[in-house]
């Protein structure tokens, strides 16, 4: 990657971080996590979880294995980052590239001796950076809490983070796109929805498919399917992984290696765009 | 071109994530991977024709009619022109045990039966002259009368404790044991009945003294390892035992015919096509089906056996079509030989520790 890209990368984290909704979302965050270190009171003998209170409220008095007992609490946290993750990586980032196409802004950018793929390539790799680093914080924060209370420290929800983000590098690069057909943030937003909405189809279609019989509606199911990420299957693996529970690991890998490749296409198709229109 | 490059790559990349995100959706477990792949017996194969058209032994010479000149040949198989004519809603049932026994699932179940019960079995074959799992080849039956085809050369009827044998026709013997009546036929066809006349009446329409064309079966419908109709009281079973008396009636209109036909061999994959009146009785009863199935699936899922509940989740009942008149609905399930080599195992291999 040429120097330029890195300098649209850094140029737009830089935004990001001036950005107050980012300043909020991690004030947010760490208010939760503060309050669940201050609040969460659990006790562990031996490697046993004796009791859970939050906020002096008792919440399970069965005396099982930490990380067994743990295993709901890690789930829903990887649900939560993921799929609170994307809603807001939706909404949040939907006008950086509109905003790069500003009037004024656009042509300053083209003056300088960058490429016009760096462009697209920089922002769109520069809010990948951001999502990952908020989801980092959330994750990190999340295990660093559990794990000084309980004694169980497991790097899971890290990885389940990590699924979200790869997750949100495919929706966002849809967003570009849209972004660079209409600049509009709005048009962006609802084109990451709609995608995270079709994912949710994609992801449960082993059990969408029976629902239809044989024929043309069931074959159009199918190849709809293909072509959109599988966001749904994404999030129970992360759940799953977040809860230690088996994945199919092949298969995981193959679906994360084709959300990347989806979203490359989609920044393609951009960038395609960006280099036809006249500024 | 330089223009469309980004575009190219981009075509090329969809395609490539497409191929990426087209396997299955969640993980599978073998066993419902291999569910998926069962095909049911809807009609048969080329090889089932063949058997069918091999066991067409018996050649009737038809009378020249006006219509055609030339004397006409009809076949029959024995085994079907022994079975007794039944009244429409009765149970006729032909089971291909030679087929079922050389079958991947039959020779596992076969060597578990005969691990636990080696020596009684041997004391069988030692009796009858002739080893059931070799000799037999196919058992039909209705409510009147069972056939069992295969070769009784060496039957010997001194071991069945038997009270008087008799020749009936020109290569019958009828032996009376106890209250039933045994007939043996060529040494090929093995007939018993409670009632000496349903014996007589199937040797006779076997050496042509009776009308053959009243078989319950139609060979159309002889193929899969076990194949005929059932009786819709068959389906009262399902109904709690209170019910039973309520429902009856009602389902006798609604299922006047069960058409079943079950394939044995890696797997177990099963049709009924249930025939009735039509109209909202058979629309209601394909409800029921569906919500018996769903009970199923939860009861598995709950009991602790997710591969069935989610077999299961592969069984599906038809609902009656503008196609077949609305007069008929299908249910069809398969069970993959990984699920039933699992509760085997747990029956024939004691070490095996029970599923959850």
């Amino acid at each position: 990657m040429n120097s330029g890209v890195w300098a649209i990368t850094f140029d737009l984290i830089r935004e990001a971080l001036a950005r107050r909704w980012i300043l909020a979302l991690l004030l947010a965050m760490t208010l939760v996590l503060g309050g669940m270190s201050l609040g969460l009171s659990v006790e562990v003998v031996d490697g046993a979880l004796a009791a859970t209170r939050l906020f002096g409220t008792s919440l399970d008095n069965d005396i099982r294995a930490a990380d067994v007992a743990l295993r709901p609490v890690f789930e829903a946290a990887a649900y939560v980052i993921f799929y609170g993750g994307l809603c807001f990586g939706i909404l949040a980032c939907s006008d950086f590239v509109p905003s790069l196409l500003a009037p004024g802004r656009i042509e300053h950018l083209l003056s300088l001796p960058v490429r016009r793929s760096a462009l697209i390539i920089g922002t769109y790799g520069g809010v990948f950076l951001v999502m990952a680093g908020l989801a980092a914080y959330g994750a990190l924060g999340f295990t660093v809490v559990l794990g000084l209370k309980t004694g169980v420290w497991t790097p899971r929800l890290l990885a389940a983070a990590l699924l979200a983000v790869i997750t949100f590098a495919a929706i966002f690069g849809v967003m570009v796109t849209a972004a660079v057909f209409v600049r509009s943030s709005a048009l962006s937003a609802l084109a990451g929805g709609a995608l995270c909405l079709a994912g949710l189809f994609s992801g449960n279609r082993d059990q969408l498919l029976p629902m239809f019989e044989p024929g043309k509606e069931r074959t159009a199911f199918e190849i709809f399917c293909v072509f959109f990420p599988p966001v749904a299957a994404i999030a129970r693996a992360a759940g799953d992984l977040a809860a230690s529970l088996p994945i199919d690991r092949d298969l995981l890998l193959r679906q994360l290696a084709g959300l990347l490749l989806f979203g490359a296409a989609a920044v393609a198709v951009g960038i395609w765009r960006f280099e036809q229109k006249d500024f | 071109m330089r223009r469309l490059r980004w575009l190219a790559l981009a075509v090329a990349l969809f395609v490539a994530a497409a191929w990426l995100m087209s396997g299955p959706s969640r993980p599978e477990s073998a066993v419902v991977a291999a569910a998926r792949d069962i095909a049911v017996p809807r009609h048969p194969t080329h090889e089932e024709f063949l058997r069918r058209t091999q066991r067409a032994t018996i050649v009737e010479n038809l009378p020249p009619t006006e219509a055609d000149d030339a004397p006409t040949v009809r076949r029959y198989d024995p085994l079907l022109v022994a079975l007794p004519p039944t009244a429409p809603g009765q149970t006729v049932l032909v089971v291909e045990a030679n087929a079922i026994r050389y079958s991947a699932l039959g020779e596992r179940v076969i060597g578990c039966l005969l691990q636990r019960d080696r020596k009684e079995y041997d004391e069988v074959v030692e009796k009858l002259g002739i080893d059931p799992f070799e000799d037999i080849d196919r058992i039909g039956g209705t409510d009147q009368l069972l056939t069992i085809s295969g070769n009784f050369e060496r039957l010997h009827f001194e071991g069945l404790s038997t009270e008087t044998t008799r020749p009936y026709g020109d290569h019958g013997q009828l032996v009376t044991e106890g209250s039933r009546v045994i007939g043996l036929w060529k040494n090929e066809l093995l007939l018993i009945s409670a009632d000496r006349q349903q014996v007589e009446a199937a040797i006779d329409r076997l050496e042509g003294r009776a009308e053959r064309s009243t078989a319950p079966l139609a060979e159309g419908v002889a193929y899969g390892e076990i194949y005929g109709n059932l009786s819709p009281e068959a389906l009262l079973d399902l109904v709690p035992a209170e019910n039973r008396a309520r429902f009856a009636e009602k389902l006798q209109r609604a299922a006047q015919q069960i058409e079943l036909h079950v394939n044995v061999q890696e797997d177990v994959a099963m049709v009924a096509t249930i025939r009735g009146e039509g109209g909202e009785a058979l629309t209601d009863l394909s409800k029921s089906l569906g919500a018996a199935l769903a009970l199923g699936r939860l009861s598995a899922a709950n009991g602790g056996e997710p591969d069935l509940a989610e077999v299961l989740d592969l069984a599906k009942v038809r609902p009656p079509s503008s196609d077949h008149g609305d007069a008929e609905l299908e249910a069809e399930l398969v069970l993959p030989r990984a699920l039933l080599e699992k509760h085997l195992a747990e029956v024939c291999d004691p070490a095996v520790p029970a599923a959850d």
